[in-house]
């Protein structure tokens, strides 16, 4: 699924609330079913920010280690297990090795979804994935990304290209000026209205 | 909606531990905090040695050594975490165990502050510091257990903001002022050689301070790191 919206319209905003990061102002979230402070909601969701949110000073293995012990570290070496098979599986050798600050922006965003995968989330939610990524960068997120849709996990993603949601989501919503549509096929979405659209949100 | 989920039992600790072996790697790799703190704290011994060290002055000058460099170095406690704090908080983690981890870091930090410090007081000040090490490691570390507390507390409340660096000390030496009196005072005494129980009323009070502003930490932990 796909939130489209132009640039301030709110996009982050409701990623983060849906994430559990942020309290609405009014109203509910309800997420698998319940409220967003339920435990054991968040061990459910993972969650790839606009900005890193790995320890720069620490390699991305450093990394993976740490945070799926927080998703359920038993002390007897569980925890490694789990980040050592998502290290594996998304990041490459060469990368594992290598402090976060020395990294480029797309091994970070590659390195961030690792992290966000360590506890096997049933719902990933990407704030805006793509952007600052080249074409190579952007590809291989993606082949990524399409990886775990096909294993059955929910993507919940923000961005403001069509073209990005076309080629990864199944439906879209779109977001203006505070109103979130009713969700669409993405093969639905009129790219030059939206374009207008978001023209018209821009002032 | 609470900012950090309850774990089940048991975790709390291990997630204590996971958080504060992170924090100490960071910082052995960055030495961001340490040198924040160690670098004054040694300036601020020679200049005040400079002048009438003695035996009397000896105690003001570790505890003003101590507040200070504390002050300096514990505003860079959250601002090492940055995007990590998020991350902390999208985990199902203890919100009582990253307070606790973060204070443990803060603490240690001071410790190697003191450590390294009391020599240069031994040598500049009064060789009673040599001679009464033991008895000083009370007031010590509950000293700078209280000062560890109380600058977690405000150093997470101010994280958000510009001028953390001048605003930490502006809020943290009038609130440690009961506890930086009472630590001084029981270190005068040991330093002029009464026994440990002489001062047992200062230790007392050094330890009731503790436990109250950790407890607080505790409490207000959730509400601080909301966004």
């Amino acid at each position: 699924m796909a939130v489209l919206g132009a640039n301030g319209s709110g996009k982050s905003t409701l990623l983060r609330i849906a994430a559990t990061l942020l309290a609405p102002t009014h109203g509910d979230v309800r997420i698998f079913g319940a409220a967003g402070g339920v435990p054991g909601v968040r061990g459910r969701l993972g969650f790839v920010s606009h900005e890193s949110l790995l320890y720069e000073h620490l390699t991305v293995y450093e990394n993976l280690i740490f945070f799926s012990g927080l998703y359920g570290g038993n002390g007897r070496g569980g925890h490694r297990r789990g980040g050592e098979a998502i290290a594996g599986e998304i990041v490459s050798a060469a990368l594992l090795g290598r402090r976060v600050r020395l990294l480029s922006r797309g091994q970070r965003q590659v390195a961030d979804l690792a992290r966000a995968l360590v506890h096997d989330p049933d719902l990933l939610i990407l704030d805006e994935p793509f952007t600052g990524l080249d074409l190579d960068a952007a590809a291989g997120l993606e082949q990524l990304l399409r990886a775990q849709a096909s294993r059955g996990r929910t993507l919940l993603f923000a961005t403001h290209d069509v073209r990005e949601a076309q080629a990864l989501a199944d439906d879209a919503v779109v977001l203006h000026q505070g109103h979130l549509a009713e969700p669409v096929p993405v093969d639905a979405l009129d790219e030059t209205r939206l374009a207008a659209q978001f023209r018209e949100a821009r002032g | 909606m609470a900012v950090f989920e309850a774990r089940r039992a048991g975790g709390t600790f291990t997630t204590l531990l996971l958080i504060l072996a992170k924090d100490l790697r960071v910082e052995w790799r960055t030495r961001e905090i340490v040198t924040s703190m160690g670098l004054p704290a040694l300036l601020l011994v020679i200049v005040l040695g400079a002048g009438h060290a003695d035996a009397a002055s000896a105690p003001t000058a570790m505890w003003v050594t101590y507040a200070f460099s504390a002050a300096l170095g514990f505003a860079r406690t959250f601002a090492l975490e940055r995007g990590g704090l998020s991350a902390l908080r999208l985990a199902p983690v203890d919100g009582a165990a990253v307070v606790l981890a973060k204070t443990a870091s803060n603490w240690l930090t001071l410790l190697i502050v003191q450590l390294v410090s009391l020599p240069v007081f031994g040598a500049l000040f009064t060789e009673q510091i040599w001679t009464r090490v033991g008895a000083l490691a009370l007031p010590l570390l509950l000293g700078g257990l209280a000062l560890a507390v109380v600058g977690t507390l405000l150093g997470a409340l101010i994280m958000q903001t510009r001028l953390r660096e001048v605003l930490l000390p502006l809020l943290m030496l009038p609130v440690m002022l009961p506890a930086l009196i009472a630590a001084v005072g029981a270190t005068t005494a040991i330093l002029d050689g009464q026994p440990v129980r002489a001062v047992s009323a200062q230790l007392q009070l050094l330890l009731a301070f503790d436990i109250l502003f950790a407890a607080t930490s505790l409490l207000l932990f959730d509400v601080i790191v909301e966004e």
